[in-house]
């Protein structure tokens, strides 16, 4: 905006006033990060916030970049992108004991693990971390989802344990870890968090087999596997990525045959799919890499947003919005710059998850002592 | 239609502010104000209309505004350029200090033009982003009415949003 100076008493006689309608379209225009403070100009504009809230603005899930120190103590920051006001927002928050590298295998869940301790995080801007005795089984790339009210690990075993497929879930009523029945036989090859992808539904943990679209389903009530299912999108794709979306899956596939990533819409009853959108091909070729081409992408979905990054390229990451209708041309797409530059990224560990801030959650964390928040020009 | 009939055809409208002055428009530009268009489809409208809710100051303004984007739209010029030069108006036409920048977005939504709507909306909500409490509260003329005891829990807590 060209404006550089700000008049405040050209008309001090007249008293110009927004009223309440107006001004709740005015703010459904700012920023969520800015509406905290908004909220606390007075009691009108206060309601007017949350009426804005309620009926004007849509807020969209946030996608969370956590950029860690490799060596200890392991210090991290964490930086925030709101697709709302395309808005990149630098986080301080006050320094917690990083035992060890954050690692996430599932939306919003952020987890560490050493020999001695189990600590894990899933509210939607991480403030609050549980920290447990640690799993029996000694892992180091496990699936780790938190299904209902519980934490369920899975695989990722290290090499001199018994079972390759142990599973172990901990239960957030009694407090404790306990055994499950190990992960179905078909998953020996690739049971760990690099090979399969992990989305929650309905109380079950769904994990899909990148490589072949080979699916399980683990029930936390009956702490049980079921499967198998293939999913068959009905066309040659060579990568599968899953995510929950609404009551149901979504499926992020690769196509090798047209280089192209495509979106089904998948049943969780009955695994049937249904093709929502294609990526356009200018974002293909910004989440390839030049010596690894397409094999390390993450997909990372909340709500109806779909985030998409190369894990050995994350300069642009691409994100896809679902809207309603449903069908083909139900997905708009868009890029964004990683706001960490490339040193950052070499000296780094980055650790990416989605997650959907709401007003009163970031309210309660602006609130807080020693958090900071910082619009990062980009 | 020949060029002659289209110039015996145009229809002016005048508008009649709060404080009694006459504006002079074209059609092209009155239907833009979509209470004047409802009223012309109707056919209930007369040639002089009283708009009193807007000042001749503010009139003034809208009246440009309006006329710029009919000529641009109406113009021969290819969509993007178009685009490209109502995008350039449009930011130095807010370039104006937020009292007129409230009353221009009052205005709108009484005459209920949704692009110049949506600019004042939009440029107002720029100018909360980033600011203090305090100084959107004198940009606003926004009353403090927090109790004493509310305000003090307000400033210790969002300490940051004071400073």
């Amino acid at each position: 905006m060209a404006r550089k100076e700000i008049r405040l008493s050209s008309h001090e006689d007249e008293e110009v006033e927004i009223h309440g309608d107006v001004l709740e379209v005015v703010l459904s225009y700012v920023p969520l990060i800015d509406l905290v403070p908004a909220s606390n100009v007075s009691k009108s504009w206060c309601s007017a916030v949350a009426s804005s809230l309620r009926h004007l603005k849509k807020l969209k899930p946030w996608l969370i970049l956590h950029k860690q120190s490799t060596h200890s103590p392991y210090a991290s920051i964490t930086y925030t992108y709101d697709p709302c006001s395309n808005q990149w927002i630098k986080v301080s928050m006050p320094s917690m004991n990083f035992f060890s590298t954050l690692k996430s295998s599932q939306s919003n869940f952020l987890y560490m693990m050493s020999s001695s301790k189990f600590s894990f995080s899933f509210d939607p801007l991480n403030s609050t971390w549980c920290h447990v005795a640690p799993p029996l089984v000694w892992r180091t790339d496990p699936i780790v989802a938190r299904v209902g009210d519980s934490v369920v690990i899975a695989g990722g075993v290290c090499q001199f344990e018994d079972d390759p497929l142990a599973v172990e879930v901990y239960d957030f009523n009694t407090r404790a870890w306990c055994t499950c029945e190990s992960m179905p036989e078909s998953l020996k090859e690739s049971a760990a968090s690099a090979w399969l992808s992990v989305a929650t539904t309905k109380g079950k943990l769904i994990v899909t087999e990148k490589k072949t679209g080979v699916t399980h389903w683990f029930d936390s009530e009956t702490k049980s596997w079921s499967g198998q299912f293939n999913l068959n999108p009905g066309q040659p794709v060579v990568n599968y990525y899953i995510g929950s979306y609404e009551d149901d899956l979504i499926l992020v596939g690769f196509c090798n045959n047209v280089e192209q990533f495509k979106i089904w819409k998948v049943s969780a009853e009955n695994f049937y799919c249904e093709q929502i959108g294609e990526m356009p091909l200018a974002f293909v070729e910004k989440l390839k890499s030049e010596c690894f081409g397409f094999s390390s992408i993450n997909v990372l979905v909340a709500r109806n947003f779909v985030y998409m990054y190369n894990s050995w390229e994350v300069e642009e990451m691409v994100v896809c919005e679902l809207t309603s209708g449903g069908g083909i041309g139900s997905c708009r797409w868009w890029s964004v710059p990683n706001v960490v530059c490339r040193d950052g990224m070499l000296k780094d560990r980055l650790v990416f998850t989605c997650s959907e801030v709401g007003f009163d959650e970031l309210h309660r964390v602006m609130k807080m002592d020693n958090w900071k928040f910082e619009v990062v020009s980009t | 239609m020949s060029s002659s009939t289209e110039l015996t055809e145009k229809k002016v409208f005048l508008l009649k502010s709060l404080d009694g002055v006459i504006f002079e428009v074209e059609e092209s530009v009155a239907v833009q104000l979509e209470v004047i268009r409802e009223l012309i489809e109707g056919d209930c409208a007369r040639p002089f209309i009283s708009l009193y809710n807007v000042t001749s100051e503010i009139l003034a303004l809208v009246i440009e505004y309006c006329k710029h984007h009919a000529e641009t739209c109406s113009g021969g010029t290819s969509a993007t350029i178009a685009d490209e030069d109502l995008k350039t108006f449009d930011n130095e036409f807010m370039n104006v200090d937020e009292n007129i920048l409230l009353e221009l977005c009052s205005a709108a939504d009484y005459l209920d033009i949704k692009s110049l709507f949506e600019l004042t909306c939009r440029t107002l909500a720029s100018l909360i982003k980033d600011r203090t409490i305090i100084e959107v509260r004198k940009m606003f003329n926004v009353e403090n009415d927090f109790s004493v005891v509310e305000e003090k829990a307000v400033r210790k807590e969002f300490a940051w949003a004071f400073k």
